[in-house]
């Protein structure tokens, strides 16, 4: 079932000036509920631009966001409504932290949404829960804390609005591999948890590869490719004419085919090679 | 709302104010100013209307840009303007009712008031913001300042520190909307509600805001302090500030603006202030 649908949305920065800038084109793009969506593409190429739109941050000069069916701009006035439901969270979200303690940040978007303190209490602790930040944390301040765990408070801070839809552009830019892991899995937690459809933007494969459902990828201000793993990291030559690339074990595989080896095409995470490859040297895949 | 301020605004050209020693051009404006206020007839006032449109004739600024600069003073030039219509009184009246008297003399004197405030910022825009940038503005303070050194004033660290703040202030412009969609969607209201709860609303805006501008600016000093910056004493400049042709002209210019003021004041003095 579709949850969020685009529907041919343009949008130009600077219209009508010399600086004018197309950053959409007619985008089409449907989103499945419960899903995980991963979005590629190149630094300036749109994405940011697309999910500014995705919770009413930016209005489309044409076309239209249909969630649930629903046009958001239908009525303007119930936009923060809309960004209830559709939680963003931006590239590197730690700026946006500022309240006395950790607590009271994760609380901010609750408390916007005029829940009582009971349930404001109870929403904070689940989403520092999912978002991996430690309970002994709570009561510092956000300024006390390193980078990763900033990121973790200020992903916390969107989840607690318990979003249908959870937004995030780059959570893991700039955190070292276990940071990354940390925060993806928080991610798969949430949404197998609260059955909310995600959509993430990330410049790793490796990390699309092996949390994404579904994959698009975008070139220009265009959709370039999208469907499910298969059907875009199938089409190896097509990614590599915008510079992009399937995943690095997909590569091996490949060569490792070429060489003879009996593998399926469309091994995209390390553990999914491993089962493939160690019965063939005769090993226990299990082990 | 952002997108008015005029500071720093810089705007490439190669004319006549473009080219200027930044020193000339702030001497320049200071001149303007006060021969603006020796305007006292309605020939003068023409003739600075005229004048103005000339410069910006020479800056080659594309018009709206320049008439940009007066919108956000625009209520103030309105409430001056009213308030000079009721309180000023003279010999003919207009109105009289109750306590409301205007005279012809006030309404003479409000326009006057109203064409010299829109002048002063478009006459500063085009001789200095638009036409400087804001290094060259600085470097030109600082050179004009430096007299005060002498007494002790640290001249150079004034004009480092104005440096450093115009350069910043785009990029703490662009920081303040990234915050403010952030808090959007988490929620936040900037719209709505009285004056209270609209400057609270600001909170979770301000205080990011401030830290990173700590941050930065701790960030920025260390890194100034890695390339042995160490103050004014001794430092020579990157451009040298010269005084040229441009300069003449622009000395030139101002002279005309001085003596067409005078002149029409003197021989042409109908309708006054």
């Amino acid at each position: 079932m579709t949850i969020l649908e685009l529907s041919d949305v343009c949008y130009t920065y600077d219209s009508g000036t010399p600086m004018a800038h197309e950053a959409l084109s007619h985008i089409n793009l449907k989103i499945e509920k419960g899903s995980m969506t991963g979005l590629i593409g190149h630094t300036g190429c749109g994405k940011s631009t697309l999910l500014r739109m995705l919770n009413g941050l930016t209005k489309p000069d044409s076309g239209k966001i249909l969630l649930d069916g629903h046009d958001i701009w239908e009525d303007p006035k119930q936009i923060s409504a809309v960004r209830f439901r559709v939680g963003l969270v931006m590239q590197y979200p730690e700026y946006q932290l500022f309240d006395e303690t950790v607590r009271a940040d994760i609380a901010y978007g609750p408390r916007n949404m005029g829940l009582d303190d009971a349930e404001i209490a109870a929403r904070v602790a689940e989403a520092a829960s999912f978002a991996g930040v430690d309970a002994s944390l709570l009561d510092k301040s956000p300024f006390e804390l390193s980078g990763g765990q900033k990121r973790r408070v200020a992903i916390a801070g969107v989840m607690a609005m318990r979003p249908e839809i959870l937004v995030l552009d780059e959570p893991a830019a700039g955190l070292d591999p276990r940071g990354r892991e940390d925060i993806f899995e928080g991610l798969a937690r949430y949404r197998a948890e609260s059955g909310a459809t995600v959509i993430v933007v990330s410049h790793s494969m490796e990390d699309m590869a092996r949390y994404c459902d579904y994959l698009a990828v975008m070139n220009d201000g265009e959709i370039f490719l999208r469907g499910t793993q298969r059907e875009v990291f199938g089409k190896s030559d097509a990614l590599q004419s915008i510079g992009l690339d399937v995943p690095d074990i997909t590569r091996l595989c490949a060569l490792l085919r070429e060489g003879g080896m009996p593998l399926p095409d469309d091994i995209y995470t390390v553990e999914a090679a491993t089962a493939a490859i160690l019965p063939l040297l005769g090993g226990d895949a299990d082990a | 709302m952002l997108k008015d301020i005029t500071l720093g605004q810089y705007f490439p050209g190669k004319s006549l104010l473009h080219r200027a020693d930044p020193r000339g051009k702030l001497l320049f404006a200071i001149f303007y100013i006060v021969v603006l206020f020796f305007a006292k007839s309605a020939a003068s006032f023409a003739f600075a209307l005229l004048y103005t449109a000339v410069l910006i004739g020479i800056s080659g600024l594309p018009g709206k840009t320049v008439l940009r600069a007066v919108r956000p003073l625009l209520f103030v030039i309105l409430f001056t303007a009213v308030i000079n219509i009721f309180w000023t009184t003279g010999e003919t009246p207009l109105v009289e009712w109750k306590f409301i008297h205007i005279y012809a003399e006030g309404l003479i004197f409000a326009l006057f008031m109203a064409v010299r405030i829109v002048l002063l910022v478009v006459g500063m825009s085009v001789i200095l913001s638009y036409t400087t940038t804001p290094i060259a503005l600085t470097d030109g303070i600082e050179a004009l300042l430096k007299p005060l050194a002498k007494i002790g004033v640290p001249v150079h660290d004034f004009a480092m520190m104005m440096t450093i703040a115009m350069r910043f202030i785009p990029t703490l412009v662009e920081e303040t909307g990234k915050i403010m969609d952030a808090q959007k969607a988490r929620g936040a209201d900037f719209e709505s509600g009285g004056l209270i709860k609209k400057a609270r609303a600001l909170v979770p805006v301000l205080v990011p805001l401030f830290v990173s501008a700590f941050k930065r600016a701790d960030d920025l000093a260390v890194a100034m302090e890695c390339r042995c910056y160490r103050g004014g004493e001794g430092r020579t400049k990157l451009k040298v500030l010269k005084f040229g042709t441009p300069d003449v002209l622009c000395a030139l210019l101002a002279a005309i603006f001085l003596a067409g003021i005078l002149l029409c004041n003197i021989f042409l003095p109908y309708i006054t202030i």
